[in-house]
């Protein structure tokens, strides 16, 4: 069955979705992590007590949250338009991915934040410590590892993202799968494509595992 | 050097929750370099007054006056150096978990500004005052609880603090660590000066080291003076209830120590799940197997526990025994003789 892959075309896909995923991760974690930070300080008695702003924020999180992710993906394709130049190939394809991930992952940074003991963060403040530095030497370092594993969860999720934005013109594994498995009647090209995504998405896990045991003191 | 001026803390009302008066008419004069205990029951406001001397918490209404500031009047900058002079230390220790033991303490340094230089040497100096040098480079959840109250310790004291304020800092530790922690805070104290203010619900621990004492209850201070007047001669009724209890505590507690020498048999310690039903077996039961049960103790709370002394054959005492970790909810052999 194999015999009719085209070897060429699969390490192409593959380079492809490995693109999109690894620059819409680190998007998503740019974004993601100031949105959660966010959500979480302003809230009611915390650090700084913004309550418009942290129901805003809320808001456009949520928002992004609730729309379907092939409806963002056509949402979207003038605002890949507008910033990339194109809205083919898988440059443009992260824009919908990190629009999709991003408000995802923020959500789960907040929970990381949120789970850290209160009492640690009013220990902080009674030192002296400054709000800034409550962000970057109690919130963040006490949440790595929840930060690490969330990241792990949004990746595989744009694993599999990425292979529905593929098929409206982002390439990768789902794109080659869809036209050149799918559609031409290959199935060797298909199912090739299909064991490479979960292939990376256990690969994805299982590195994410391992940093997060490392990080973790507890 | 702590002044609170007709202090009034009240948290407003949330959705579906009254308004509560944690602090009515609170006035309060800590000298400097005292031991000062704040004792009193759940509820009672103790940690609501600490927050206040560190401006964690703003009056209602009222002066906070820390080594001559008041410290609603500080700006921000302000308040947090002078926040810096006021450590502080947890019942739950609030160390943090991504940081060594070694880092923990430079924490509080870091987030003065303090040089690289600086740190190193304080650091240094603090583990080795708190006898922990050789545990630097461990992560709290691999200390102890008494490990972990040295570390936040050291950690308040890095920044040279002129007052320590210390909520429950021993609860949640046994006794023979309470007790070692209450000798360093003591030997800190006589080293350095420092104005100490200590929250507890264990009158033990006001007595074993504080000078003058506050009783609270309800947010108010209902009695306040040298600790030896104000336990020799509680005047109001919750502190008289206070040292009742603890003198009941410490009964059974030296019943424990006294029996070792006097006890003609096993001493046992037995929380009753149903006291009247059990009595009834123990009497039948010790009167079947000649077993002499003395009381050396007794309470009518379910909570407590009662002691007796077993007097009888091994094998009849072990009978008794039997019976009474089967009913009752929890039996502890004292001693054996
Ligand atoms: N942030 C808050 N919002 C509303 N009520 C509060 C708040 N903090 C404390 N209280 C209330 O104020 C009262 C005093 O609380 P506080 O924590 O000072 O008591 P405490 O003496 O320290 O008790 P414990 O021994 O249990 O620590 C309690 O009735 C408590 O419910
Ligand atoms: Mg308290």
């Amino acid at each position: 069955m194999f015999n009719e892959v085209d070897w060429n075309l699969v390490w192409q896909s593959l380079g492809e979705t490995v693109y999109m995923v690894g620059i819409s991760s680190v998007f998503t974690a740019l974004f993601g992590i100031p949105l959660g930070i966010l959500l979480v300080i302003t809230d009611k008695g915390h650090i700084w007590q913004q309550t418009g702003l942290q129901k805003a924020v809320g808001a456009v999180v949520n928002f992004f949250r609730a729309v379907p992710f092939i409806v963002l993906v056509l949402f979207l394709f003038p605002v890949a338009k507008f910033l990339i130049g194109t809205s083919l190939g898988p440059t443009a394809a992260t824009i919908p991915l990190i629009a999709g991930a991003a408000p995802f992952y923020a959500r789960i940074v907040e929970t990381a934040l949120r789970e850290i003991p209160w009492g640690v963060v009013e220990a902080a403040r009674a030192m002296g410590t400054s709000r800034l530095d409550v962000v970057r030497k109690v919130l963040l370092p006490e949440a790595t590892p929840a930060l690490v594993s969330g990241l792990t969860v949004t990746c595989v999720t744009l694993i599999s993202f990425s292979a529905m934005a593929g098929v409206v013109g982002g390439g990768g594994l789902g794109d080659a799968a869809f036209r050149y498995g799918f559609q031409s009647f290959n199935d060797g090209m298909l199912y090739m494509c299909g064991i490479l995504l979960v292939a990376l998405v256990f690969l994805v896990q299982w590195i994410g595992d391992a940093i997060t045991r490392r990080l973790d003191k507890r | 050097m702590i002044q609170l001026k007709e202090i009034e803390k009240i948290y407003p009302s949330r959705k579906g929750t009254t308004s509560v008066s944690a602090l009515t008419g609170v006035d309060l004069d800590i000298k400097a370099g005292e031991i000062f205990g704040i004792i009193g029951r759940s509820g009672a406001g103790k940690s609501t007054l600490l927050r206040l001397i560190n401006g964690l918490e703003t009056p209602t209404s009222g002066e906070v006056w820390v080594d001559g500031k008041e410290m609603s009047l500080l700006s921000e900058k302000e308040l947090r150096h002078a926040r810096t002079k006021i450590g502080i230390i947890f019942q739950h220790f609030n160390l943090l978990w991504s940081r060594t033991v070694w880092e923990n303490v430079a924490f509080s340094l870091e987030v003065a500004g303090k040089s690289k230089a600086e740190i190193q040497g304080k650091v240094n100096e603090l583990l080795e005052r708190v006898g922990l040098s050789d545990r630097a480079h461990a992560y709290p959840s691999q200390l102890s609880g008494g490990q972990k109250q040295r570390v936040g310790i050291a950690r308040a004291l890095a920044n040279n603090p002129t007052v320590l304020l210390c909520d429950e800092a021993t609860s949640a530790l046994d006794p023979e660590t309470t007790a070692s922690i209450l000798q360093l805070l003591r030997d800190i104290h006589r080293d350095m000066g420092i104005t100490m203010v200590l929250i507890t619900h264990e009158m033990s621990v006001v007595r074993s080291i504080c000078q003058r004492v506050a009783v609270m209850d309800d947010g108010y201070i209902i009695e306040e003076g040298k600790v030896s007047d104000v336990f020799n001669h509680p005047t109001h009724p919750a502190t008289r209830q206070f040292v009742r209890q603890t003198e009941m505590e410490e009964d059974v507690q030296g019943v424990g120590k006294a029996i070792t020498n006097k006890a003609l048999g096993t001493v046992v310690r037995v929380w009753f799940r149903d006291l009247p039903s059990t009595w009834k077996q123990l009497g039948e039961e010790s009167e079947a197997k000649g077993v002499h049960v003395h009381v050396l103790a007794g309470s009518t709370k379910p909570s407590e526990a009662w002691t007796f002394d077993l007097e009888g054959s091994g094998e009849g005492v072990a009978g008794v025994l039997d019976l009474l970790r089967e009913t009752a909810v929890k039996t502890e052999v004292v001693t054996v003789v």
